[in-house]
């Protein structure tokens, strides 16, 4: 900007044409400079510094009054001007000096701002006029919307006296701030240092600039709205952008869970899947599912367990079933606590009901609610999903089972097939053995019993001897027959072992056997082949017994396995060598003096029917040791179709006491 | 004197039957099939019968069926080799006097038919 010259009106001179043209230039400057800036301190200094500046309109002093929000009232909101009539010449001086010109003042307005500790600047801000006539000249320029020119004011009857003698002038002239029909506030100058009266021309150009200034101060004040509006905005910006984060946080929460739900479709792993995010998104204490079944609710997951007077605060079901609201009110219990229940429906019907508790909620209602029903519709979603999985699962078994079973009825007949002929083969066998046997037994008795001699008598004696052990061989061949049809029934174990055990109490008395059970206290029962499975404990034992002569320990230990129950049978006797013990269960392979071989045989032809196997171990002088593994059909999935059939016990199997141990 | 009729297709166990049924001094009659066994019961009713129950043709047991309905209370003994098998037949325990099982101890022959009709008179 060009510097304007530095001229300092001559304190009693008048307006020349010279000064007229440089008062233009001045206003049109004034003007650019107003339009140059938007805030309003610095906008009303612009004004002021114009107003008292040497090359602006020259007054000694000026200040503003605006009108107040409410409108009632003239608020002071800035005066500039020199303390004393010393400091207003050296002001002067010091201008026409530097040659400072209206920008000049606008940078020392940002360099010291220190004109607003001036007495005068603290005056004028403490400056209350109310906006009625009786409010003296400031209010009579806004109410009349024009200036006035005070020559003596302390007389004159439009002035507010005290505001006079604080201000200690004679002359003074006010503008208003006139915007668009609307007054904004007034402009007031005075010359109280160097008492240059004020000119018709001054008021002219007071007139004007109050004109620009008052447009200027328009346009802050908009520009100042369109700013809070902006920042209002930008605001809600900010918080809509921190809803959005919270919510795009939910969504991957969700998100999360939902990707749980597809790559599982283990009921029970989502459902608690489930309780944890719930607990851990809506910052509740715990969180519980509990579902429908018949006439109750049946808890089936739960972040932790339920105490219980928390599940008094569970809904019953007929209020559930009343209910069409996604969302119960919370109830809050004696310790304060808040319990919150959400119905579960799966196509419009009841399946359940999500439960959360929390001591304080760190989370809005309509927060809390969005969420928790989202849940709750993303579980009741989940569990019917994983039950109709579980439907199709369960059908998918059932024909696999169909299968199996038309296998194992094929293999059963053709089974039956071949034993119906062995059984046929050896009753035939036996008759045709047993009755040559009858003769020559028959006959040697009968010799026998005419002998006189004893050499002879006793060779009948072994002739009847040696058929009772042919005999013997048959009623082994004909028993093994038999046995091999298997008869599939429920069964305890533990009782089957026990009733062998008893079945044997007087021959390990007599050979002085002690027994040593180690059963389990539970056990889930076995689908087998009882009178088989007695029959392959009763061979079993017999040989430990066997193996005893001398006496000793017999141990039968029984584990129950989730997969496979096995049988341990171990004695402290005689052992069986290392060559021998392969081929113990080979057909008519025996240690002893007086066996068919056929036991153990038979022994792994039961275990191997119930698809099971058996292992032994054995060092001579110390023992032998047999354990039989027999496998449990799969069980199947832990959750029931529609319904939750115990709490306790969710993965079935019947279960019943039973004594920690047996003795024998 | 008492009478026994023997019905057993092999002819070493009639044999054996025989001699030692009658040492012990009862009447004894034998016979290789069922058709044999109901000629001589034609001839003659006897007070015991000892029975085989595998026999070709008329089985022992559907021999026994048709005894037991012309002569209810006529002692029967049941002769079987398939002894293991001697829970199948439970079911006739109550018709028959006893069950011996081959190859037979005679002692418990003679046991059996004493306690079913006493001594040879």
């Amino acid at each position: 900007m060009k510097p304007l010259p530095a001229t300092l009106t001559a304190p009693d001179g008048g307006p020349h044409e010279s000064d007229l043209s440089r008062h233009l230039l001045l206003l049109n400057q004034i003007s650019l400079t107003m339009q140059s800036t938007l805030e309003l301190s610095r906008l009303m200094h612009v004004i002021l510094s114009a107003c008292t500046a040497g090359d602006g309109l020259g007054f000694n002093r000026a200040f503003l009054a605006l009108v107040s929000e409410k409108g009632d009232e003239l608020v002071g909101e800035m005066g500039v001007g020199p303390i004393n009539a010393a400091e207003c010449a050296s002001i002067w001086a010091a201008i026409r000096d530097q040659e400072l010109t209206i920008s000049d003042f606008i940078e020392r307005f940002d360099q010291a701002r220190s004109f607003q500790d001036s007495d005068f600047n603290q005056m004028i801000r403490r400056l209350r006029i109310p906006l009625r006539p009786e409010g003296g000249v400031l209010a009579l320029t806004a109410l009349e919307r024009k200036p006035f020119l005070i020559t003596h004011a302390s007389s004159d009857s439009r002035t507010d006296k005290a505001l006079i003698a604080q201000l200690g002038v004679a002359e003074l002239e006010t503008a208003p701030l006139l915007a668009r029909d609307s007054v904004l506030g007034v402009i007031v100058v005075d010359n109280r240092f160097n008492q240059r009266p004020i000119t018709r021309h001054d008021r002219h150009l007071l007139s004007i600039l109050a004109g620009q200034a008052a447009v200027a101060i328009s346009n802050s004040r908009l520009y100042q709205k369109v700013e809070e509006l902006n920042q209002r905005l930008e605001q809600r910006v900010a918080e809509s952008t921190a809803d959005l984060r919270d919510r795009l946080a939910e969504l991957s929460t969700l998100y999360e869970v939902q990707q749980a739900i597809v790559t599982t479709l283990d009921l029970e792993r989502v459902l608690d899947l489930i309780v944890r995010k719930a607990v851990e998104v809506l910052s509740v204490e715990t969180c519980s599912i509990h579902l429908v079944d018949g006439e109750r609710l049946v808890q089936v997951a739960s972040y932790r367990p339920l105490e219980a007077e928390e599940r008094g605060y569970l809904p019953n079901l007929p209020a559930l079933l009343a209910t069409r609201a996604n969302i119960l009110p919370p109830v809050t219990a004696p310790d304060g606590r808040d319990h919150i229940c959400l119905p579960l429906r799966a196509q419009e019907r009841l399946i359940g009901v999500l439960h959360l508790a929390c001591n304080r909620c760190d989370l809005d209602a309509a927060r809390l609610s969005r969420l928790a029903v989202t849940i709750a519709n993303q579980a009741a979603i989940t569990i019917e999903n994983a039950r109709l999985y579980q439907d199709l699962e369960e059908k998918r078994a059932e024909a696999q089972r169909s299968l199996a079973e038309l296998r194992r009825t094929q293999a059963e007949l053709i089974r039956k097939e071949r034993l119906a002929s062995l059984g046929e083969m050896a009753a035939v066998m036996a008759h045709e053995i047993r009755n040559p046997l009858t003769s020559i037994r028959g006959f040697a008795q009968r010799i026998g019993r005419a002998q006189e001699n004893p050499k002879y008598r006793n060779y009948t004696r072994i002739i009847m001897e040696e058929v009772d052990r042919l005999n013997e061989v048959i009623a082994n061949v004909l028993e093994f027959a038999r046995s091999l049809e298997p008869r599939f029934s429920e069964c305890d174990l533990r009782e089957t072992l026990a009733e062998t055990l008893t079945l044997l109490g007087e021959e390990l008395r007599a050979a002085a056997i002690a027994v040593e059970c180690r059963f389990p206290e539970t056990f889930s029962l076995l689908r087998c082949d009882a009178g088989q499975l007695k029959q392959l404990f009763l061979n079993m034992l017999q040989n430990a017994i066997h193996a005893m002569p001398h006496g000793g320990v017999l141990t039968v230990a029984l584990t129950d396995h989730p997969e496979r129950v096995e049988i341990e049978i171990a004695d402290t006797g005689v052992g069986i060598p290392a060559d021998k013990l392969e081929r113990i269960f080979e057909p008519f392979f025996t240690t002893k003096a007086r066996g068919t071989g056929l036991g153990l045989h038979l022994a792994r032809r039961i275990v191997e029917g119930h698809g099971g196997r058996i292992r032994v171990t054995s060092t001579v002088g110390r023992g032998t040791s047999f354990i039989i593994d027999i496998p449990r059909p799969r069980r199947q999935c832990p959750i029931p179709r529609r319904s939750y059939r115990h709490e306790e016990h969710p993965c079935g199997g019947r279960r019943r006491a039973y004594p920690a141990a047996v003795s024998g | 004197m008492k009478s026994i009729l023997v019905v057993d297709d092999e002819e070493h166990i009639r044999l054996l039957f025989q001699d030692e049924l009658t040492d012990e001094g009862y009447h004894v009659r034998t016979a290789a099939s069922a058709r044999e066994g109901w000629d001589l019961i034609a001839e003659r009713v006897p007070d015991l019968v000892i029975l085989d129950i595998r026999m070709p043709e008329q089985s022992g047991l559907e021999m026994l069926e048709d005894l037991r309905q012309r002569f209810p209370h006529l002692p029967i003994i049941m002769c079987t080799a398939l002894r293991a098998l001697e829970d199948d037949y439970t079911i006739w325990e109550s018709q028959v006097s006893a069950f011996v099982s081959k190859p037979v101890d005679l002692d418990d022959l003679i046991v059996k038919v004493k306690d079913a009709i006493g001594a040879p008179d």
